[in-house]
C-alpha cells in the first residue's frame, strides 16, 4: 500500500443522544475508523452527530445549528425531516451508515477547503471504504453510495418529537385488517430463534435444564446468566451496556455466539450490572424486532398482555404505555391495536415481539377467537374522558421536566 | 366529590419507609412539606394527642394549575383520615418495600384501606428496595392481586423512589390506565 501523509483525524461531536447510543457510536468509531475520526466535545467538533428524536420542548434543529455556527450535522431521525446544514439519516440507521455520512461530510469539507483536490481523500488504513468520489460541492447526494440512507439537504422543518429512543424501525403500515398477508414477510416478521436473542434464549434454557449458570461468548464482553435460587430469581450479569447489547442484536452484527454451563458466575463480576431475565428478553427482542413480529405470531390473531410489563426496567418504546394499557384489558390483533389507538403498526409489532419473548403474551383460545371473529374490536369510548386535557398536561409536564 | 378547580391531587401511600416522601420529592416542583396537626386542616388530632404528619409536594402545570402530591403517614393506625385525603384525587400510587417481612400482606392492607378510592379511580404499584431484595417477584404480586379479588389489570413496576424516571413512569401509567385513549404528550 502506498504510504500516505498522516492526516489529522476529523473531529466528531455527539449531541442530544442517549448515553447508550453515544457509546455505540463511540465504540464504532474506535473500532472501524479510529485513525480517521476522533470524538471530541461539541465545541471542538467539525461535524456533529445529532439524534433529532431527542430534541425536545422548545429546542429545534435550527436552534442547535445556530449554537454551532458553520458546523455541519449528521441528523438521525425516525421521521422524515430535512436540514439545510448536513445530512439526515432515517432510523433505523446502521453504524456503517453513520460512518459513511460522516465521511461524506468530511469529503465535502475537504472539497470546500480545496475545490480542486489533487489527492484522493484519506481513506484511513485501507480497511475502510472511502467516501465516494469527492467532486465539487454541487454533487447531488443521490449519487452517494447508499442513496436510500443519505437524503438531500433542503430547508429544515421542525422534527417530530419523541422522548423515548425509537427502537421500532421505520416500516410503513402494511398489514391490512382481515386480509391474509400478501406482502413480503421479511418486512413484517423476523426470526426470533436466531441472532443474539435466539442464542440467549437457548443459553437460558440450557442453564435451566442443567441447573447451572451459563455464559454466552462471542460478544465484546462477558455475559453470564446465574441459575437463581428460591429467594433470588435468575439474572443476567454483564459489563455490556444497552448500546452494546443493542448493536449485537443488529442482523449484520456478524458475531458467532456460543454458550456453555459454568460452575458459578466468577466473583470478579460482583460489581457488574444485573438485569432481570424478563427485562433482558424484552429488550433483546425489541432490538431484534425493529418493528416486526416474531415468525410464530400471526398479525391477524388476537392476543393480549397477561400483565403490565416492568416498564421501569425495560426499554419503553413510543406509545408503549398506551398500547399496554389497552392490551392488558382485552384480546386484540396487533393490527386492531394500532387501529384503535391510531398509532403506527411498527410500534405495536415491536411491543408485541418484546412481550412475547418476555413471556407476557397470551393467545386467545381458538373457540373464543372464532366466535369473536366477526365482532369489531371494542373501540375506545368515542367521547374523550373529561379529565383528558388535565392528564395530557400532567404527562407533558413529566415528560419535559428533566 | 370534585376537587377544587385547578387543584388536583395524586395520593402516595404505603408502609413506613416504603419511599413515599422520597418519591414525592423526586418529582415535586417544591421542596416537599411535612405538615403537622397544628399547621394544616388536612391533619387530625387523635384523642391521645398524637400528631399525624403528612407530606405533600406539587406539580405546577402551565397556566397556574397545580397537582398536589400527598403522602400518607406511614403509621397504619391513622387510616380513618385517608378517605378525606382521597376526595377528588386522580388516583393512588402504592409503594411497597420489598424488604419488609410480608410485602404481599402490606399490599392487601393498603388496597383494603383505600378500597373505595381505588374502585373509583385506579392504583399503580411501585415495588421499592427491590435492589436489596428481589422477591416477591412482580408475578407474585400480580397473582396475589388476583387472589385478593382484583381482576382489573394494575400496573406494577419495580421502582426506586429516588429515581425521577421511575416515579414519573408510575404516574404516567396511572394516567394511561385511567384513560387508554390518552395520547402521549409527545406524539
Ligand atoms: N435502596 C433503596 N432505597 C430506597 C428505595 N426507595 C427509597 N429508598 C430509601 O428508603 C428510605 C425511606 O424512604 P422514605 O421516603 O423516607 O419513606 P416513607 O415512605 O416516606 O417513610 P415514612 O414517612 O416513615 O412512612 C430513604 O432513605 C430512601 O432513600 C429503593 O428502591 N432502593
Ligand atoms: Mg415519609
Amino acid at each position: 500500500m502506498r504510504a500516505q501523509p498522516k492526516v489529522e483525524p476529523f473531529r466528531v461531536g455527539i449531541a442530544r443522544m442517549s448515553e447508550s447510543s453515544a457509546a455505540t457510536v463511540g465504540m464504532a468509531i474506535e473500532r472501524f475508523a479510529r485513525d480517521q475520526f476522533a470524538i471530541v466535545s461539541s465545541k471542538l467538533a467539525q461535524v456533529l452527530i445529532v439524534d433529532a428524536d431527542r430534541i425536545i420542548g422548545r429546542e429545534t434543529l435550527q436552534g442547535l445549528s445556530a449554537e454551532h455556527p458553520g458546523i455541519p450535522l449528521v441528523v438521525l431521525s425516525s421521521s422524515e425531516i430535512q436540514t439545510d446544514n448536513g445530512l439526515v439519516l432515517k432510523k433505523p440507521v446502521s453504524i456503517q451508515g453513520v460512518l459513511e455520512a460522516v465521511r461524506n461530510i468530511r469529503a465535502r469539507a475537504a472539497v470546500a477547503a480545496d475545490p480542486a483536490p489533487t489527492q484522493p481523500i484519506d481513506s484511513g488504513a485501507g480497511k475502510i471504504e472511502d467516501a465516494g468520489q469527492p467532486t465539487p460541492a454541487a454533487r447531488a447526494p443521490e449519487q452517494a453510495r447508499k442513496p436510500a440512507a443519505v437524503e438531500h439537504a433542503t430547508p429544515a422543518r421542525k422534527p417530530r418529537i419523541s422522548r423515548e429512543d425509537d427502537c421500532c424501525g421505520d416500516a410503513e403500515d402494511i398489514l391490512v385488517q382481515g386480509r391474509p398477508d400478501k406482502f413480503d414477510r421479511a418486512r413484517t416478521h423476523f426470526d426470533d430463534r436466531s441472532g443474539l436473542l435466539g442464542a440467549f434464549r437457548a443459553a437460558v434454557d440450557h442453564g435451566r435444564v442443567h441447573g447451572k449458570a451459563v455464559t454466552v461468548t462471542g460478544l465484546s464482553d462477558a455475559l453470564y446468566v446465574d441459575a437463581g435460587t428460591a429467594g433470588q430469581p435468575a439474572r443476567v450479569i454483564t459489563r455490556l451496556d444497552d448500546g452494546a447489547l443493542r448493536a449485537a442484536c443488529a442482523p449484520d452484527a456478524g458475531t458467532t455466539l456460543q454458550f456453555y454451563t459454568i460452575a458459578a458466575v466468577p466473583q470478579s463480576s460482583k460489581d457488574w450490572r444485573r438485569i432481570g431475565l424478563e427485562s433482558m428478553l424484552w429488550n433483546l427482542s425489541l432490538w431484534s424486532s425493529q418493528g416486526r413480529l416474531p415468525n410464530a405470531i400471526d398479525a391477524h390473531a388476537r392476543v393480549r398482555l397477561t400483565r403490565w410489563p416492568n416498564f421501569t426496567r425495560c426499554a419503553v418504546t413510543p406509545q408503549a404505555l398506551r398500547i399496554a394499557a389497552l392490551w392488558v384489558t382485552r384480546f386484540l390483533t396487533p393490527i386492531e391495536v394500532a387501529k384503535v389507538l391510531g398509532v403506527p403498526q411498527r410500534y405495536v409489532l415491536a411491543l408485541c415481539a418484546a412481550a412475547d419473548a418476555a413471556g407476557l403474551l397470551e393467545r386467545q383460545a381458538i373457540a373464543a377467537a372464532e366466535s369473536a371473529d366477526t365482532l369489531a374490536p371494542a373501540a375506545l369510548p368515542a367521547a374523550p374522558a373529561p379529565t383528558r386535557g388535565l392528564f395530557r398536561r400532567i404527562l407533558g409536564k413529566l415528560l419535559h421536566a428533566r | 366529590m370534585r376537587a377544587k378547580r385547578n387543584h388536583h391531587k395524586i395520593v402516595f401511600t404505603g408502609p413506613v419507609g416504603a419511599g413515599k416522601t422520597t418519591a414525592i420529592a423526586s418529582i415535586s416542583d417544591i421542596e416537599p412539606v411535612r405538615t403537622d396537626a397544628s399547621a394544616s386542616d388536612m391533619t387530625i388530632k387523635r384523642k391521645n394527642n398524637t400528631t399525624v404528619a403528612m407530606d405533600y409536594g406539587m406539580l405546577r402545570l402551565p397556566g397556574g394549575e397545580k397537582v398536589m402530591l400527598y403522602g400518607t403517614p406511614g403509621q397504619e393506625r391513622f387510616d380513618f383520615m385517608w378517605e378525606i385525603l382521597t376526595e377528588g384525587g386522580i388516583g393512588l400510587v402504592l409503594l411497597l418495600d420489598n424488604t419488609r417481612v410480608q410485602p404481599l400482606q402490606d399490599m392487601r392492607f393498603f388496597l383494603d384501606a383505600f378500597r373505595d378510592f381505588v374502585a373509583r379511580t385506579q392504583v399503580v404499584i411501585g415495588i421499592t428496595h427491590s435492589d436489596e431484595k428481589a422477591t416477591p417477584s412482580l408475578s407474585e404480586y400480580h397473582s396475589a392481586l388476583r387472589a385478593h379479588g382484583i381482576e382489573r389489570p394494575v400496573p406494577i413496576f419495580e421502582a426506586d423512589a429516588r429515581s425521577f424516571d421511575d416515579v414519573s413512569l408510575l404516574v404516567r401509567s396511572l394516567l394511561h390506565s385511567l384513560d387508554p385513549g390518552l395520547e402521549d404528550a409527545d406524539a
